[in-house]
């Protein structure tokens, strides 16, 4: 008789113990499937109807600049054809494939981020890597310089510090445009070459440069280049 | 912030990142429950070192997929460790720490005296702390990571008696007529795989990590085998998913951060099986 009660309680504290841990278990995968539920519903709601531009909005305001332009330089006649070509344009709808973080013609894409490239970019800007966080736009460095191809032609803008090397045997300076990775331990740059006229800043000194994604065989080697590239104060 | 993060995710290789650290965060907690109850919590480390080494030599060698020396050469050493380190004059422990620090060691010097980079030290510190590795793969990185991943799975789900058994009661798994040896082997070979894999995407020296970490969150909170694997692998995905995304979204470092996520979820586990035992 004893044992048995001094069983008993062993028993259900034993029990009490484990369904309190089913609880807890069932709690931590209930609460991990609400972050991610709630992570859905925040982005099609409220936060992008609220504080920026949806998709219909930026293409109507995209058609209707493109029509006050078209206005201002023929006043006489738009052309259908002309019109329907900046819709495409702006709408993105081209057949060329379009690479995450280009921007067609400054057609901004929808979201937060957009709107910070609608305020701080200028027009024909096809790959902003400003607004990319420092492991992402180490990534799409990396990217560009791994498949330069994706990217010849392209307008490309980019904010780092600059470094820049003498060949001694061929006198010729080159700067470049770099970008440390989040460990600080590696860095990526792009080299540039500023159109006529401009002073080329000192090394170490931060940089917003502009200009146009190309390259070029030297040695042997292929190297990447921004040519035409400008300055942003 | 969630527009942002659906931004980054158009990225190809962030999908890439995302894929594969998945896959390795799972594949590393599943033999990782078997490593800590077999006491080689630390051979994680050692691995990952003569992987470093093998790589160093990979680079210098400039072999255009260094996988197919770093492989090899970890397979033996794994091999070395697990299955001769009991019967040698060297015990287990000391045996990992030798090679871990040898390799180690001369994985850096011949990168020092043969490499021909112009950035020594950012190979060095990619190859140790994985900076952005996971974020620069290539198709075929993302492939051979899937491949060797499904290979690791199917092995586990199926051995997976015998590696229970192999895990607990060694003494007793070759009493009754089982290849004890054998099934040590494979799990040396399958864990030198998840290390190799596992080197993008946190780097050689916070690879153990991802293999303690979630088993030992597991174990905090259940008690069978079944349960603390199950819980390993849910609780490590889970941790290497928020610490990928953490790191895009925020810019800090992707290794680093996963570890640190893998720390706080073993917080976690810890306070939440404190109250369990208090209440109980």
């Amino acid at each position: 008789m004893g044992n048995k009660n001094l069983l008993k309680p062993k028993k259900n504290k034993r029990m009490n113990k484990y369904s309190l841990k089913k609880q807890m278990t069932a709690l931590f995968a209930g609460c991990t499937v609400l972050v991610f539920l709630a992570g859905c519903s925040t982005s099609g709601g409220k936060l992008n109807t609220s504080k920026t531009p949806g998709v219909n909005d930026v293409l109507e305001a995209q058609i209707a600049e493109e029509e006050s332009k078209k206005e201002a330089e023929n006043s006489d006649i738009i052309s259908s054809e002309g019109l329907e070509t900046a819709s495409e344009e702006a709408s993105g709808s081209g057949e060329e494939q379009a690479i995450p973080g280009t921007l067609t013609d400054g057609a901004p894409e929808p979201g937060e981020i957009t709107s910070e490239v609608v305020l701080s970019t200028t027009e024909g800007i096809d790959v902003d890597l400003t607004i990319l966080s420092s492991t992402m736009v180490y990534s799409q460095v990396y990217d560009m310089v791994s498949k330069p191809e994706d990217y010849e032609g392209k307008i490309i803008r980019m904010q780092g510090y600059v470094g820049s090397y003498e060949d001694t045997l061929t006198g010729n300076k080159y700067y470049g445009c770099i970008i440390q990775d989040a460990t600080a331990c590696c860095a990526q740059g792009i080299e540039f070459v500023l159109s006529d006229g401009q002073e080329y800043p000192a090394d170490n000194e931060d940089v917003t440069v502009t200009g146009e994604f190309s390259t070029y065989e030297e040695d042997g080697f292929i190297y990447c280049t921004l040519k035409d590239a400008r300055l942003e104060p | 912030m969630i527009t942002k993060l659906f931004y980054y995710m158009q990225f190809p290789f962030v999908q890439y990142a995302v894929i594969v650290g998945v896959l390795i965060a799972l594949c590393s907690s599943l033999l990782g429950v078997t490593l800590v109850l077999k006491r080689f919590s630390f051979i994680g480390d050692g691995l990952s070192h003569v992987a470093f080494g093998a790589i160093a030599i990979a680079s210098v060698l400039k072999l255009s997929n260094n996988m197919l020396l770093v492989l090899p050469i970890t397979i033996i050493s794994a091999i070395l460790l697990l299955r001769t380190g009991q019967n040698t004059k060297i015990k287990g422990d000391a045996a990992i720490a030798m090679i871990s620090v040898g390799a180690l060691a001369f994985g850096y010097l011949i990168m020092n005296l043969f490499s021909a980079s112009s950035n020594l030290s950012g190979d060095v510190c990619t190859t140790l702390f994985g900076s952005t590795s996971i974020l620069t793969l290539k198709p075929l990185d993302v492939w051979l990571s899937i491949g060797l991943s499904v290979v690791v799975i199917t092995l586990f789900i199926l051995f997976y008696n015998k590696i229970f058994a192999v895990t607990f009661d060694e003494n007793f798994m070759r009493a009754a007529g089982s290849n004890a040896q054998g099934y040590n082997l494979l799990i040396a070979v399958i864990i030198a795989v998840i290390i190799v894999l596992a080197m993008n995407l946190v780097g050689s020296l916070l690879i153990s990590a991802l293999v303690i970490f979630p088993a030992l969150s597991a174990m905090r909170l259940f008690r069978s085998f079944k349960s603390v694997t199950i819980f390993s692998a849910i609780l490590s995905v889970v941790c290497a998913l928020t610490g990928i995304l953490t790191s895009i979204l925020a810019g800090t470092p992707v290794g680093s951060t996963i570890v640190a996520v893998d720390v706080i979820a073993f917080g976690v586990c810890c306070l939440v099986s404190a109250v369990c035992r208090r209440q109980a």
